[in-house]
């Protein structure tokens, strides 16, 4: 069960997306310790601070400011009171902010950001470390739970927010005091649907190249397949990978090699056939005219022999490749035909008849020689033949019974090569040439057919040819 | 044994260029009572032919320079000699062609020397109209009621385009009838004609033969139109031929 995915294509996607993932989550964890190293955060919430800051001295430092009006600056806290939140302080963001506002130098002004990683001074440092005593400096001053330095180091770590707090002294008395919303210091925690959709992606990708590197291979099977079938060789179309290509080259080459090896052979096995066939009519002519008639009679038989052989190896080198055009042919009255004839010949065939019509598509002399083969071999080995016609499920069934004693298990596809005679003695009253089964089932097959032997349950051999019957036009 | 009716021994002309197929043939056509000139290519038949006409020529299909067939349509055009090819090839094309190119008959090496004589003497007692009732037949098709007989394959086709199986004995039969329509035969006659034609198995009884035909052939076997019993007589094939 398993080991049918066990195959090369699932292994390549395998490894294909089992490199993809990897690299992706080795990717998105370098991506996010450098995001978290950059120091965006504050700059956006100084950014806010200092556009509030703005706007809100443009209005002259009004005493207080609309929920909405607040919410649009991205303020969280507003008011003028007579503390600052912070303390006054210097540093890069205090020049800048000063030089923005034209606040003069002497004008007291406090910055200080919050979250992780940030003195209440506004300098950036290194990850914060937990413990860090609270209620020193103007940090205690935050609400609780505006940092985030209660959060686990590692959740905070993540998804780290900021926020701006900056104090201005108008006067002793008089400190404008501000603090922003807290700010994702980065971009959103990322969200699980692209990540889905590039996994996805990334498998379908995997697959796609899995299959079409694994194409080529499951071609080449096909194409092995039908030359073991019948030495035909349809040439690939060399493509893809250099590897690739050379491998399906060969392929070609082995193929066309094949083809024309075994047609050279038929057409040998032809020709040797055609060239007998005169110098057999010569020895012919001579015995009919030797006076003795015993040896007539020997040399006769001799004749016949070598006479059946030459036809049959001519018959086994041409079978099949035949281009008349298929015809409608009446099985029963092919059957009951031959049968006929074959008894006139001597042999102890029987028809049992039946009430079925079966017509099938074909050329019925290669018909009747493939069901002829077949009966004769019934009667060489089974002494006698007995032969049905059915009508089943869209096909035409023959089955030759003999009474012989059957064909070894091992052997039932191997009597179907040519040669392959299972006798042990090569006797030849008895033995065919050993061409009969395999010439009839290269006719059957060029028939869309098959056949089938087996041994049958009261012994002897059962030989069944199954043919397609015509379709209705 | 030779033809108790020729008071001089018929010419036969074997072109063939295999020299042992000549010198057999010759042999074996004078031990039956023929007399036997041989060549072995086109021009040398021609020549032979000119000198003297034979009576028939046994002629092979496969002969390096002109080919058989096309010698065979030349002789057929100039004169009415019967000529009877022998092939290494079975194709049937091969017959086709043969029997087309207007051969009166074709046999296959390697063939039975007997059959070759009986298809000679045959072919000889057709030209010279000995038997009357044996015109020569070179037609290809024939067809009557329903059926369509192509006697260079040897099947009959339906006119639904199926093509029904005849039996050699069969065969014979249909060929004796198709060249006879409309004449009674007697049984003996048919037995007579079916030996005349070279067949060598007719001896199952000609009724049960013509049963088994009418099986395959008539619409109802049991009221049967094409081959009728004619009472005390024998057999008519009452069905109209026609030649194509």
């Amino acid at each position: 069960m398993l080991s049918r995915f066990d195959t090369l294509l699932t292994r390549i996607v395998i490894l294909v997306v089992a490199a993809v993932l990897s690299t992706f989550i080795l990717v998105f964890f370098i991506v996010q310790f450098q995001m978290s190293s950059r120091d965006e955060g504050p700059r956006d919430a100084l950014h806010f601070a200092e556009t509030a800051l703005l706007e809100l001295q443009s209005r002259d430092w009004p005493e207080g400011m609309s929920e909405s009006e607040l919410k649009q600056l991205k303020i969280d806290t507003y008011f003028i009171a007579d503390f600052p939140l912070v303390g006054p302080s210097t540093g890069d963001h205090h020049d800048q902010l000063r030089a923005r506002l034209g606040l003069s130098d002497e004008t007291p002004l406090g910055v200080a950001m919050s979250g992780p990683g940030f003195d209440p001074d506004g300098k950036v440092r290194g990850p914060p470390r937990g413990g860090r005593p609270a209620g020193d400096g103007p940090q205690q001053m935050f609400p609780p739970g505006a940092g985030d330095r209660d959060r686990p180091l590692a959740k905070r770590d993540f998804n780290p927010q900021h926020g701006a707090v900056v104090s201005i002294g108008l006067d002793e008395n008089r400190w404008v005091n501000l603090r922003t919303e807290l700010v994702s210091m980065d971009s959103p925690r990322p969200s699980l649907l692209p990540m889905i959709v590039l996994i996805v992606l990334m498998i379908g990708i995997g697959i796609w190249a899995a299959v079409n590197a694994i194409n080529p291979l499951r071609q080449m099977a096909k194409a092995a397949n039908m030359l073991a079938a019948d030495y035909k060789h349809e040439p690939l179309v060399e493509q893809g990978p250099s590897d690739v290509r050379e491998a399906l080259r060969a392929f070609n080459r082995m193929g066309r090699r094949l083809e024309t090896t075994v047609a050279g052979q038929r057409q040998l096995l032809a020709a040797i056939g055609h060239d007998l066939r005169t110098p057999i009519t010569s020895l012919k002519l001579k015995v009919e005219m030797l006076s003795d008639p015993n040896e007539r009679e020997r040399m006769s038989r001799a004749l016949s022999e070598l006479e059946r052989i030459t036809e049959a190896a001519l018959a086994a080198a041409t079978a099949g490749q035949s281009d008349e055009p298929f015809q409608p042919v009446d099985m029963h009255s092919l059957v009951d035909s031959l049968v006929e004839d074959l008894c006139d010949l001597g042999l102890a065939v029987t028809f049992e008849d039946t009430d079925a019509r079966p017509i099938v598509m074909g050329r019925s002399d290669e018909l009747t020689r493939a069901l002829r083969n077949l009966v004769e071999n019934a009667v060489r080995y089974g002494d006698t033949a007995r032969v049905h016609l059915i009508e089943r499920q869209g096909r035409a069934i023959v089955t030759i019974q003999d009474d012989g004693p059957g064909i070894p298990g091992d052997s039932l596809e191997r009597v179907f090569e040519p040669l392959v005679r299972l006798e042990h003695s090569r006797n030849r009253e008895t033995g065919g040439h050993g061409l009969g089964l395999h010439i009839a089932k290269n006719l059957i097959e060029a028939h869309d057919g098959r056949i089938e032997l087996e041994n049958a349950l009261d012994g002897g051999l059962l030989a069944t040819i199954i043919l397609p019957l015509k379709t209705a036009a | 044994m030779p033809d108790p009716a020729t008071t001089r021994p018929e010419h036969i002309l074997v072109i063939d260029d295999d020299r042992d197929i000549r010198e057999d043939l010759k042999s074996y056509l004078t031990e039956n009572g023929f007399r036997v000139s041989t060549a072995e290519n086109a021009p040398a038949a021609r020549r032979a032919i000119h000198s003297e006409a034979p009576d028939l020529i046994l002629l092979d299909v496969m002969m390096p320079g002109e080919d058989g067939i096309s010698l065979c349509r030349s002789i057929v055009r100039l004169t009415a000699i019967p000529i009877v090819f022998i092939s290494a090839r079975t194709d049937e094309i091969d017959r086709i062609v043969g029997l087309e190119v207007g051969a009166d008959d074709y046999l296959c090496k390697p063939f039975n020397p007997r059959e070759l004589l009986a298809r000679v003497r045959s072919v000889l007692r057709r030209s010279n109209g000995r038997d009357r009732d044996m015109t020569p037949e070179k037609t290809r098709y024939f067809e009557f009621d329903r059926w369509t007989l192509d006697t260079a394959k040897r099947t009959v086709t339906r006119d639904d385009g199926v093509i029904v199986s005849l039996s050699t004995g069969e065969y014979q039969l249909l060929m004796i009838f198709i060249a006879r329509p409309q004449i009674v035969l007697s049984r003996e006659r048919i037995v007579e004609l079916s030996h005349a034609e070279g067949a060598d198995v007719f001896d199952r009884s000609v009724d049960s033969q013509v049963s088994r035909f009418r099986r395959k052939i008539e619409r109802d076997p049991r009221n049967p139109e094409i081959i009728q019993t004619v009472w005390g007589g024998g057999y008519v094939f009452a069905a109209d031929v026609k030649k194509l």
